[in-house]
């Protein structure tokens, strides 16, 4: 082979030495400093390890993330499969043209810049009596007038940036789930059926093994992007009220530029930044053993 | 037949429920920008505004910094969409057409790397901006973003080029086209749809980039679209709830519009890493 062939991937190495290599390198060097995001000087330590696992505020928002991201995932990869079984049952019935709009406009909301999402929910869950959700609760709910502080209290602060990202979410789950429906054969069910097989038996022994694959890369990509969702939090909580919904890539941000601790926000980005390569391991073994399979 | 019809009542109730939560934030954010101020903040609140006015949307081009973002965000996403295709047309190609020895460990690093925060990267490049003259440059901002989606990118292209069948190129070779010649008569022509997958999905998240602008950014005239909107939500001495609204529905229009010309490449980009091994 030509050695000049080696030129060809030359730009995406170059790229992911200048653009993720170096930068995380200097990230995981920070974490062993006393660095200050505005100051020349600093000396390694060990100090930032020592004391972030007797952090409150680390401690907290990694509670906080964890809820986070497992609610997420749940909601996104379950009402994901949900939709995809009633889209796939309504195309069977001839409900084909319904199923696709709303199909479309699922989809539409993944398209959205992150920002923006956060910008809408914020304008729907107003806790003021102008708030359209408190209003419609009011009236249709509870038939008597309900102020819920929906952005400002903690614990529902928490619901609503996961609702949201669950919202936001959806679309990957269900187009993956559907499209992993719609691969299952139809003689398996028409077997079953034969042989007596309810509703329930046919989804637990035929659809659910047949779609096992995708609900695990599912569950791992729904992971990955919910560990570092930043925009639309930051958009829609900025983090609080106080530290409530301050999950850790905000807290990344908040310690380096706020505080500017540049070597503490570079140890908690460490931890985020493990936690998502365990979990990338995960998919790539799923991926690559459906290849081998294949 | 009975049950049937039953049944297409009930999916089709739960299925008219599922369109309006995912429909409503685009609506209510719009209903909400044409309304005047007093009108935002009224009691009881209005589905639709009692006196709809556009008169938000003129505020927002003539008064506010809002279209000078939109110009940003396209220069952003021009110039992203063209540094991603320099990086990772050449780089899919020559993962799909020669055997390197590294290529069994650079495959999966490119997968993987679209699993690292972008805030991580932006606080070295913060860093090191003012030494290497990176701050507040738009040009900068771009190549990381570029840089930033360019291997998953890569990896796409390459499983679409896999598709696309060698002895076409050997068959223009042998000829007389040099290897550069087949690559642009025979190869690229056929590899446009996989490549308009890759120009649409890199627009689509260069435009919706929030992190890095927000971090190596702080000059207002160089805002793109989305650190200049969310700055306008920072506003704490303003009322600005209704131009908050109108900026944020202008702001997801362009996606929405590229995304309903151009669904199937859409759904392609993002189910693209976990459907294809």
């Amino acid at each position: 082979m030509k050695r000049s062939n080696a030129l060809f991937i030359l730009p995406v190495v170059l790229a992911l030495f200048l653009f993720f290599f170096f930068p995380l390198e200097e990230i995981i060097r920070y974490s062993f400093t006393n660095a200050r995001l505005f100051e020349k000087g600093y000396s390694y330590t060990l100090i930032n390890y020592k004391m972030i696992f007797t952090d409150p505020d680390f401690l907290h928002s990694l509670k906080i993330t964890v809820i986070f991201v497992i609610f997420s995932v749940i909601g996104q990869v379950g009402f994901g499969l949900l939709l995809g079984l009633l889209f796939y049952r309504m195309e069977n019935i001839g409900l084909r043209y319904f199923s696709l709009v709303t199909r479309t406009v699922i989809v539409s909301a993944w398209v959205l810049p992150g920002v923006a999402i956060g910008i809408m929910w914020k304008l729907m869950f107003s806790d003021f009596q102008f708030g359209i959700v408190n209003y419609f609760l009011s009236h249709f709910v509870f038939h008597k007038p309900t102020m819920i502080s929906f952005l400002s209290n903690a614990r529902n602060a928490l619901i609503i940036v996961t609702v949201s990202n669950i919202w936001r979410g959806l679309a990957f789950s269900m187009l993956l789930q559907y499209a992993a429906l719609k691969q299952v054969p139809k003689e398996l069910y028409e077997v079953a059926s034969l042989d007596g097989a309810n509703k329930l038996q046919r989804f637990f022994f035929i659809t659910l093994p047949c779609i096992s694959q995708q609900l695990l890369i599912n569950i791992t990509i729904a992971t990955i992007s919910t560990f570092n969702v930043f925009d639309a939090i930051l958009s829609l909580t900025r983090g609080g009220p106080g530290k409530s919904t301050e999950v850790l890539s905000l807290m990344v941000y908040r310690s380096v530029f706020s505080n500017t601790d540049l070597s503490y926000g570079s140890a908690v980005g460490v931890i985020l930044l493990i936690i998502n390569l365990l979990i990338s391991l995960m998919y790539l073994r799923i991926i690559f053993r459906k290849e081998v399979r294949a | 037949m009975r049950s049937s019809l039953i049944e297409k009542v009930v999916l089709s109730i739960i299925c008219a429920f599922v369109f309006v939560i995912f429909i409503f934030p685009l609506f209510w954010t719009f209903s909400m920008s044409i309304r005047n101020p007093q009108e935002v903040f009224s009691y009881p609140p209005r589905l639709w505004p009692k006196n709809p006015t556009f008169a938000n949307y003129k505020t927002v081009v003539l008064e506010t910094d809002i279209p000078k973002y939109f110009l940003n965000s396209m220069i952003l996403v021009l110039i992203s969409v063209i540094l991603v295709l320099i990086i990772s047309i050449p780089s899919a190609y020559g993962l799909s057409r020669f055997s390197f020895r590294i290529s069994s460990v650079l495959i999966p690093i490119l997968l993987v790397v679209q699993m690292v925060p972008g805030i991580l990267i932006s606080i070295t490049f913060f860093k090191y901006s003012r030494t290497l003259g990176i701050y507040n440059s738009l040009t900068f901002l771009s190549m990381t973003i570029a840089a930033y989606r360019s291997p998953f990118i890569t990896w796409l292209l390459k499983s679409f080029f896999d598709t696309i069948p060698r002895e076409l190129e050997e068959a223009a070779m042998i000829d007389g086209c040099t290897r550069l010649g087949a690559l642009r008569r025979i190869f690229l022509p056929l590899a446009t749809p996989g490549i308009a997958t890759a120009v649409i999905f890199t627009s689509i998240f260069a435009w919706g980039d929030f992190v890095f602008p927000f971090i190596m950014i702080d000059d207002y005239k160089k805002f793109p679209v989305t650190v200049g909107i969310f700055a306008y939500t920072e506003a704490k001495y303003q009322v600005t709830t209704h131009l908050v609204a109108t900026g944020a529905f202008l702001m997801v229009i362009p996606a929405l519009i590229v995304f309903l010309l151009l669904q199937k490449y859409v759904v392609e980009a993002l189910t693209a890493g976990a459907i294809k091994g």
